[in-house]
């Protein structure tokens, strides 16, 4: 009796009843979101079948509107007749019609959806149809991944960072690209401040990177007069958040001083440039700098 | 067969891992040194007074055991239903635990621990995994925040009580003794994970996700070859809940064991029981 009363627990223990086919699963890729006259209008890209010769995924792209981000996937579930999965999601594309209440029901979505894993990239970018219907956005996420780390002029959020940061009340900093002769290109980090987008300049991109700990060190370039140039190697920032305060410390190397400046005109400029950057970090900047190297007097 | 004085350390150990606290806040360590103080001094009063003799300490166990049981199966079976077995009903899960546990109970306390023990090589193998997020560690993230903490007083009560109460469930039939070393070693662990979860996430992220434990799991990536094992901790945190289940449950068994002398009338009495445990966790 005890036998078949185990052998009964074991056909039930095996989860069959909620299994499901891979066939009838979509497999999501890529999302791009929009918001349209008060509608979202979401495109995705999901595995559709895999070719024979070469094992590549085909992907197909579905557009679905609506008004409620979680009546949405449903209905994109009816269309295509699969269960959406989410748990392979590599890349949200979003644009400038995302604001604080569709970051809100964006985050709660994730948040509620036990499939998805936070971890994959958010970008911004204002030619999400081109992106989409080009399959361009495979080659998105290595792109910037291999731009953040090797010239620090974009960034790799993830939907941690931007959970995050929207409960913080912080920043969110976000990679821009667009979509030029048949390329995808990144053009540099786009922040979320006041319910608004504003973009970066590439020396503004290196110092949010530098300021979230993405790098260790950067370049600064300053132009004095007669086309010449101050070029500083920063190292080594230790930066710490005190209250409402944001304390750096840095070591800087000289690399070059054409223009003969000295230890403290050049601890004023680099500050100035701090200052300047300063509304990115929504903080009282407090910055003690340790310069290195030499300088030719005046 | 004998059960050693390790083998009961270890189960207290694993015991102790599903002891859970009501938030995370940056007082939540505070809480744990105090729960352990209250708790250590609590089992040293124990000890010297000898209580587990008395009557009295046996019906409040009973009490607190049936108390803790539906709210236990019903944290196993919506953590289940959330992380594991997605999409299947709750219900089957509550009743298929319930069954397992009356069976393991019927076994014994030695077959109980047995089982512990084997599933502890692989319950501390997935914790040590856990040290591998220690990439995504952020100093920043413990920055301080005396206004949002309400709930160091309840922390540290819940949790000395939790600890306290794992003391007793282990307490049973052998005659060996929980070691302090192991009380200290399961504060030290839980302190452990909280410097990691807060480490990691962030106390807003921390308290924004039910199962911060699990986030910290999905986010492990080593060399592109250990990945996505949330799955294997979300096993290892089921084991270590539902052990604390069962142990609660033999302790009733073995309280009961006292008065009801006949083996038919007790083990009616524990299906009654299970049936009003079901019913309630799932209300």
């Amino acid at each position: 009796m005890k036998k078949y009363l185990i052998l009964i627990i074991i056909f039930f223990l095996t989860g069959c009843s909620s299994y499901i086919e891979l066939n009838d699963l979509a497999i999501i890729d890529t999302i791009s979101i929009q918001k349209e006259d008060n509608n979202y209008k979401v495109t995705i890209s999901y595995i559709e079948k895999i070719e024979e010769n070469n094992l590549n995924p085909q992907t197909k792209i579905i557009e679905a509107k609506d008004t409620n981000i979680n009546q949405l996937f449903n209905n994109l579930s009816l269309k295509i007749n699969k269960k959406i999965y989410l748990s392979h999601l590599n890349l949200l594309l979003i644009d400038d019609s995302i604001k604080n209440k569709e970051f809100k029901e964006l985050i709660n979505y994730f948040l509620n959806n036990q499939d998805t894993r936070e971890d994959f990239l958010i970008a911004y970018s204002n030619n999400i149809n081109d992106l989409m219907h080009n399959n361009k956005f495979l080659e998105i996420n290595d792109l910037v991944k291999i731009n953040h780390q090797e010239t620090s002029k974009v960034i790799y959020t993830t939907m941690y960072d931007v959970i995050k940061n929207y409960y913080e009340k912080k920043n969110i900093y976000l990679t821009n690209l667009t979509y030029q002769d048949n390329n995808t290109l990144p053009i540099g980090i786009i922040t979320f401040i006041n319910n608004n987008y504003q973009e970066l300049t590439e020396d503004q991109s290196i110092f949010i990177n530098y300021l979230l700990d993405n790098i260790d060190t950067f370049n600064y370039t300053y132009k004095c007069q007669d086309n010449n140039y101050l070029n500083l190697k920063i190292l080594k920032g230790k930066k710490q958040e005190l209250n409402n305060k944001l304390l750096i410390t840095n070591e800087i190397n000289i690399i070059s001083n054409d223009c003969h400046l000295n230890n403290q005109e050049i601890n004023k400029i680099f500050n100035e440039y701090l200052e300047d950057n300063k509304i990115y970090t929504n903080k009282t900047l407090n910055i003690n700098n340790t310069i290195r190297g030499n300088y030719e007097n005046k | 067969m004998k059960i050693n004085k390790i083998e009961v350390n270890i189960t207290f150990l694993i015991l102790s891992l599903s002891v859970f606290l009501l938030n995370f806040s940056n007082f939540t360590p505070l809480a744990i040194i105090f729960g352990f103080l209250l708790s250590f001094f609590l089992i040293l009063l124990t000890e010297k007074l000898n209580l587990t003799k008395y009557k009295l300490t046996n019906i409040c166990l009973l009490i607190i055991s049936l108390i803790i049981l539906p709210i236990y199966l019903n944290k196993l079976t919506y953590f289940i239903s959330n992380n594991i077995l997605k999409d299947y009903s709750g219900i089957v899960i509550s009743i298929l635990l319930l069954i397992s546990s009356l069976f393991l109970i019927k076994k014994g306390y030695h077959t109980i621990i047995k089982v512990v023990l084997l599933s502890s090589y692989f319950i501390i193998l997935i914790l040590l995994l856990g040290l591998l997020s220690s990439i995504y560690l952020k100093i920043d993230n413990f920055t301080i925040n005396i206004l949002k903490d309400n709930n160091l007083f309840r922390n540290t009560l819940l949790y000395s009580f939790l600890i306290y109460y794992t003391y007793f469930l282990t307490y049973g039939e052998s005659s060996s003794l929980v070691n302090k070393k192991t009380l200290l070693i399961s504060s030290c662990c839980h302190l452990l994970s909280y410097l990691f979860i807060i480490g990691i996430l962030g106390l807003t992220l921390t308290n924004l996700y039910e199962y911060a434990y699990i986030v910290i799991y999905k986010k492990i990536n080593f060399l592109n070859f250990i990945e996505r094992i949330e799955f294997m901790f979300a096993i290892n945190y089921l084991f270590c809940f539902y052990y604390f289940f069962l142990f609660s449950f033999y302790k009733v068994k073995s309280i009961l064991k006292k008065v009801i002398k006949k083996d038919k009338l007790l083990t009616l009495t524990l299906v009654i029981l299970s049936i009003i445990i079901f019913t309630i966790s799932i209300l």
